[in-house]
């Protein structure tokens, strides 16, 4: 099967790719540009594992073929630190001890980050909205909460 | 093992054109049905030698609501539909159905096209638009036709969409005069849940009675129907004549006379008699009625 | 005693890296020349194989080796009892059993050979429940043994038969459980390299246990332990889940990492690791208790019968859990218990947090209740009638002297938290409509450790750079619940340093010595102690050089934020140049630290003893909302209070407790691993259910502390008391909101408006 062009900005950088039929854009982060920080847990848009920006929105990257989304603008856990640092919302997760074995976190980040970028001020309800797709094992959510109301608070105010 | 190429629409023409061209071509949306399908490699690839990506075509994007006529293209997602004013205002029953599909990541890709050519016995977007009376407006090459929706689906998964036809749009009229709306569902966890049962309440009133109801389930039946008994004991009726749980044992008799009796129904039975007996008491309260 | 890195707060040392998609995990993991590798599983629950064709799988492109069990040196494993093959050789015992396996260049090319391999099977008659498989004359699953018992453990204490006739009143109770799923995020993940650095095989990846792994890959391959080496570092989550069925990967990867000579790279999809993973038992319970009118229990007559699945697993250990706290925290004079594990054609069931205590606890816990309504007491007056007391005896004869026996202040703490008493007052009143509010609770005792289980003991080393800067190697291992932060807590609080100054390294079974699993609860009290050991033998070695160096005695010196202090509080020096000082001295500034737990016993033919050394105390509160018109189960607020010894670092302490506590509810409300003979109906987490972030209610975590004379700082357990009591308390609470008791788990729609579960296709 012939294989398509697509044009992707990930985490600020240009990439021309080629891609399969049957290449989703999990498998593209993961496998094509090694951004493994990018997780699978269900492969079926259950756990939110995969969780990446795509345009400004959260998005399951197992359930979209990267095709799909040619021209697009992504980001994924990586492009979160910056040369001036950690993200406020990295820092928080750090501070409000939001992260056990880890395999959650980068999905969450996403997700609280979309959340964040369309709604500075976010109230409890809406914070468990945003992560209503992405479950965690260890956590309980609780300390995932505290993170994201801090973050809100810090890069906000 | 799964072959097919991956093809891209990026107008209605062309998208048109393709489906007239080519055999064996299957649509692909939002992908949260068909990804799901892909992964388990589900036998249905067989048959497909196309996948034919359209969530670049404009055309069949977007939410128009007038005073009379309302329409909902196929690509719109269950996001926009939930951040929609004119949905909240107007039909807030189509954004709680909307909000509670699947999670935020979902329904920002997830479309209600998708979620209507799918035809899952649970998708939750058909007793909103049943209740609307929706149609859609199925495309071909060829011109377009308009179903009623609940003639749409045949059977759980399979609908009358002809191989070379787009599903365009979902039409409806708008609710006249003073009405009342309600959305339920009821799933297994409070997010991330299909529906083990929904209904949607649509009623139009007038002076202390009810113009014209519409009652419509997910998940209740094999495929969505009207619950036309029920809304023949609302219809016309004065609010001081109405018995709620009366219309929730109409209700629920009318799913076990459409089901037969099922392994789900003896949970099925009650609870949907629940939800409908709800649905006319909030109808009741909201229209000023405390009788 | 004023502390400066331990019982505080501190950041975890693992996060940054987590929170910068920069740990690797299983699946991220990749080596030069890399293979991938996929496993044919059976469907069929119990079968003979008669033929394996691997001719056309051979031919497909990028095949590099088809395996079978004739190609496994070793083909039977296991930790207690060495009956679960690699590969099934001449009999499926449960569906999922892998037959065969593929290493091939991609993932793709595996699993497209993996459908070209043939085999005939003849289909066998299978036993799906262990009530039947206990049967005289059942079907029998294992051949070479004499029925399918697993397991049987007794306990008796005193004359039920006069427990019973001092009784004003006698209950008779029948409770179940289900499998259920240990949903760890990271499905398993295992890459094995061959020939690396002096080893025949290096196994990287999502292991709990890695000197269990290595122990079965050694014995599958039939080569020394010295010769295996196991590296183990980020693991997406494991609640006792990646043991055996990691193991078994290991091992199949190691098998061919070998024959081709090449690494190989198993990751499972979740529907793999559903097929294939081992879950938590299912329980029939069944209770008989003996009371007086006043609510003093005279006996307990008590039968659990567990389902061990196609093998035997950890189901001995499991139930020995069960035997030992099946009567809950309660003095009762005459006891008569008897536990049971059972071989059926199910999947297989083994070590999951909390291991054989939710089932007792929910049936226990309900059955409190059930008694306090039939006496109509309160639950809360006929716990504290009952329960342990500073000194109880418990069913199996251990005196509780040792440690702070702490059930009336948990329980009273977490009564407090969430406003018990003016709740259960309100909610015990007529509530009028349909959504009705109650709320229960539930207590238990908690034997920390592996107890007479296994020999209790683990070693660490702490080695001192000439910069100053301190390693910690620890023989156990970070599951994602702290254990990196907690050890490098430990080292610091001892050595005096700044945090910073700790670097936690990853495990290595080549440099740390063997200590165990990382399981039962016992990393903080056991490991911890080992670090603690460690540190202190290098403190003492500073200590003694600097007294000999100043001319001070010992008693005048201190190790404090990175420098030595005297008497006076004066600096002396910096650790580092200190301790670089002394190396270059030729002092030796590495150390092992090992600790090995207080004695204890059990007598397996009477069921007594002293079977841990310590035990902690909790108590969990649901307030529930039921709507008794659809079923649906709000959980609102929960409350729990737990006694860990000491928090060495409270809030991971309260990371466990929410954690837990979802996980109990999960376990009480929503999850369930469906069955069909011995099939899973569903294997992904649209079937199965676990708990989402909007099921969450309003969690208050009540730390208590008791120090015990043998933790680390006074530290105990956390990881599995939090997610014991959930389902008790909240099937409590349902029957205070409803009337109605629940006895058999999950309380799901069904069951909380009908009374009954219900399953496609009949029943
Ligand atoms: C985790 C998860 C949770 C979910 N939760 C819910 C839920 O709570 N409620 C619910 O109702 N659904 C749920 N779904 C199902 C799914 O999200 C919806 O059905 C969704 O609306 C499908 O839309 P889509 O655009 O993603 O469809 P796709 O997967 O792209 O397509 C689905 C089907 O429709 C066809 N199709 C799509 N668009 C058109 C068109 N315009 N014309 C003709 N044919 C078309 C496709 O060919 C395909 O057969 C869930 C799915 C997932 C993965
Ligand atoms: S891997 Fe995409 S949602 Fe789970
Ligand atoms: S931290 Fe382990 S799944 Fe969230």
């Amino acid at each position: 099967m012939a294989k398509l062009d697509v044009e992707l900005k990930v985490n600020g950088e240009d990439y021309k790719l080629q891609v399969g039929s049957q290449e989703r854009l999990l498998d593209t982060i993961r496998e094509q540009l090694k951004l493994t920080g990018t997780k699978e847990g269900c492969s079926v848009g259950e756990c939110g594992a995969c969780t990446v920006i795509v345009d400004d929105q959260a998005v399951n990257s197992c359930m979209v073929l990267t095709a799909q989304v040619d021209g697009s603008k992504i980001i994924t856990v990586e492009g979160l630190e910056s040369k001036s640092g950690l993200h406020p919302l990295q820092k928080a997760f750090i501070e409000k001890q939001a992260v056990q074995c880890g395999f959650c976190t980068p999905g969450m980040l996403m997700s609280a980050l979309a959340l964040l970028n369309t709604n500075p001020e976010p109230s409890k309800e809406e914070i468990k909205t945003a992560l209503e797709g992405n479950l965690c094992r260890c956590t309980g959510y609780q300390q995932i909460i505290d993170a994201v109301e801090m973050a809100a608070e810090e890069w906000g105010g | 093992m799964v072959e097919y190429q991956l093809l891209r629409a990026h107008s209605l023409d062309e998208l048109l054109e393709i489906l007239d061209e080519k055999e064996n071509v299957q649509i692909l949306a939002g992908g949260t049905d068909l990804m799901v399908d892909l992964h388990h490699q589900d036998d249905k690839f067989e048959k497909i030698d196309y996948l034919l990506d359209i969530t670049a075509v404009n055309e069949l994007k977007g939410i128009k609501l007038g005073n009379k006529k309302g329409e909902i293209g196929a690509l719109t997602t269950h996001a926009e539909l939930v951040n929609s004013p004119a949905i909240n205002e107007k039909l807030p029953f189509i954004a709680a159905a909307a909000s509670s599909i699947g999670s935020t990541q979902i329904r920002n890709r997830a479309t209600i096209g998708g979620n209507l050519a799918n035809a899952a016995a649970c998708a939750d977007s058909f007793s909103p638009l049943i209740a609307l009376e929706a149609e859609v407006v199925l495309r071909s090459k060829g011109g377009a036709r308009k179903i009623l929706l609940e003639d749409f689906v045949e059977w759980p998964y399979q609908t009358i969409i002809k191989a070379d036809e787009v599903l365009e749009k979902i039409i409806f009229a708008m609710p006249e005069g003073e009405y009342y709306s309600s959305y339920q569902k009821i799933g297994r966890r409070k997010a991330l849940s299909i529906s083990r049962i929904s209904l949607t309440l649509l009623a139009e009133v007038e002076n202390g009675s009810v113009k014209k109801a519409q009652v419509a389930s997910g998940a209740a039946t094999p495929f969505p129907v009207p619950f036309r008994k029920v809304n023949k004991y609302l219809n016309g009726k004065n609010f001081a004549a109405i018995n709620p749980v009366e219309a929730g044992n109409i209700a629920a008799d009318e799913m076990v006379g459409i089901t037969g009796e099922r392994w789900s129904t003896p949970y099925k039975r009650p609870a949907l008699g629940k939800l409908v007996e709800r649905a006319v008491e909030d109808l009741l309260e909201e229209a000023g009625y405390n009788g | 005693m004023a502390f400066k890195h331990v019982n505080k707060g501190v950041k975890r040392v693992d996060a940054y890296e987590k929170v910068t998609g920069k740990a690797k995990f299983g699946a991220d993991l990749e080596f030069a020349n890399m293979l991938q590798a996929k496993v044919l599983r059976t469907e069929y629950p119990h079968a003979k194989i008669l033929n394996i064709d691997t001719s056309e799988a051979e031919k497909m492109p990028g095949v590099k080796g088809v395996f079978t069990a004739r190609d496994i040196p070793n083909n039977l494993f296991g930790v207690i009892v060495q009956d679960q093959q690699v590969l099934a050789e001449e009999k499926v015992v449960l569906a999922g059993d892998g037959v065969a396996m593929v290493a091939a260049e991609s993932e793709k090319e595996a699993a497209a050979a993996i459908e070209k391999i043939r085999v005939d099977y003849e289909e066998l008659e299978g036993v799906f429940d262990p009530l039947d498989a206990r049967q005289e004359g059942a079907l029998k699953l294992h051949p070479e043994k004499d029925d399918n018992q697993v397991i049987h453990h007794p306990l008796r204490k005193g004359d039920v038969a006069q427990g019973f006739a001092e009784a004003d009143l006698i209950l008779e109770r029948e409770y179940t459980t289900q499998f259920i799923e240990h949903s760890y995020l990271e499905p398993e993940a295992v890459v094995v390299v061959p020939n690396e650095e002096n080893h025949l095989v290096s196994v990287y990846g999502s292991i709990q246990n890695p000197y269990a792994t290595r122990n079965a890959v050694s014995s599958v391959l039939e080569v020394e332990l010295a010769e295996v080496r196991v590296i183990q570092n980020h693991i997406g989550g494991s609640f006792g889940g990646k043991d055996e069925v990691v193991s078994a990967m290991a091992a199949r990867a190691a098998v061919m990492a070998l024959a081709t000579g090449r690494p190989v790279k198993m990751v499972n999809s979740r529907e793999e690791s559903f097929t294939e993973s081992y879950k938590r038992h299912p329980y029939h319970l069944k209770y008989k208790l003996g009371a007086t009118k006043e609510g003093k229990l005279t006996a307990m007559e008590i039968e659990a019968v567990a389902d061990s699945g196609g093998y035997a697993c950890q189901t001995p250990f499991v139930t020995w859990r069960s035997v030992v706290q099946a009567t809950g925290p309660y003095e009762v004079a005459n006891v008569k218990t008897d536990t049971y594990g059972y071989y059926t054609n199910n999947p297989y069931t083994g070590a999951m947090r909390g291991y054989g205590s939710p089932q007792v606890i929910f049936a226990q816990e309900s059955l409190m209740d059930e008694l306090a309504e039939e006496l109509e007491i309160s639950p809360v007056e006929l716990r504290k009638k009952n329960m342990y007391q500073q000194g109880s005896v418990t069913a199996s004869g251990q005196k509780l002297d040792r440690h702070t026996v702490s059930l009336n202040e948990v329980m009273n703490k977490a009564m407090e938290a969430i406003d018990y008493k003016k709740k259960y007052e309100q909610y015990s009143k007529k509530q009028p409509g349909d959504k009705k509010r109650g709320i229960g609770l539930s207590i238990s005792f908690r034997g920390c450790s592996l107890g007479a289980e296994a020999i209790d003991a683990a070693a660490s080393v702490i080695q001192i750079n000439k910069d100053g800067s301190v390693a910690v190697y620890s023989g156990l291992a970070e599951n994602g619940q702290g254990l990196k932060t907690i050890f490098s807590q430990i080292a610091a609080e001892i050595l005096g340093v700044p945090m910073n100054e700790v670097e936690f390294k990853e495990l290595d079974t080549s440099f740390t010595p063997d200590s165990g699993s990382t399981v039962a609860s016992r990393a903080t009290l056991i490991g911890g102690n080992a670090v603690k050991d460690a540190a202190e033998k290098l403190k003492q070695r500073i200590i003694d050089f600097s007294a000999d160096k100043y001319d001070l005695s010992a008693e005048e010196l201190a190790l404090k934020d990175g420098f030595l202090y005297d008497g006076q509080g004066n600096r002396l020096a910096t650790f580092a140049d200190l301790t670089g000082e002394m190396g270059n001295s030729g002092i030796l500034m590495s150390a092992y630290g090992w600790y090995k737990s207080p004695p204890i016993s059990w007598d397996e033919e009477k069921g007594c003893g002293n079977p841990y050394f310590t035990y902690v105390y909790g108590c969990q509160i649901a307030e529930v909302e039921v709507d008794t018109g659809t079923g649906e189960l709000s959980v609102i607020n929960m409350a729990a209070a737990h006694d860990v010894g000491r928090a060495i670092n409270p809030e991971n302490v309260k990371g466990q407790i929410y954690g837990g506590v979802m996980m109990g509810l999960g376990y009480g409300i929503m999850e369930e691993l469906e069955l069909k003979d011995g099939v899973i109906q569903g294997t992904n987490f649209h079937d199965y259910m676990i708990p989402t972030i909007k099921d969450m209610p309003d969690i208050k975590p009540v730390i208590v502390e008791n120090p015990d004379p043998d933790g680390p700082f006074g530290a105990k357990s956390i990881g599995e008391p939090t997610l014991e009591l959930g389902s008790a308390a909240i099937a409590n609470a349902v029957a205070h909101a409803s009337g109605k008791r629940i006895r058999s788990l999950p309380l799901n729609l069904e069951r909380v408006l009908i009374g009954r579960a219900l399953h496609k296709g009949g029943k």
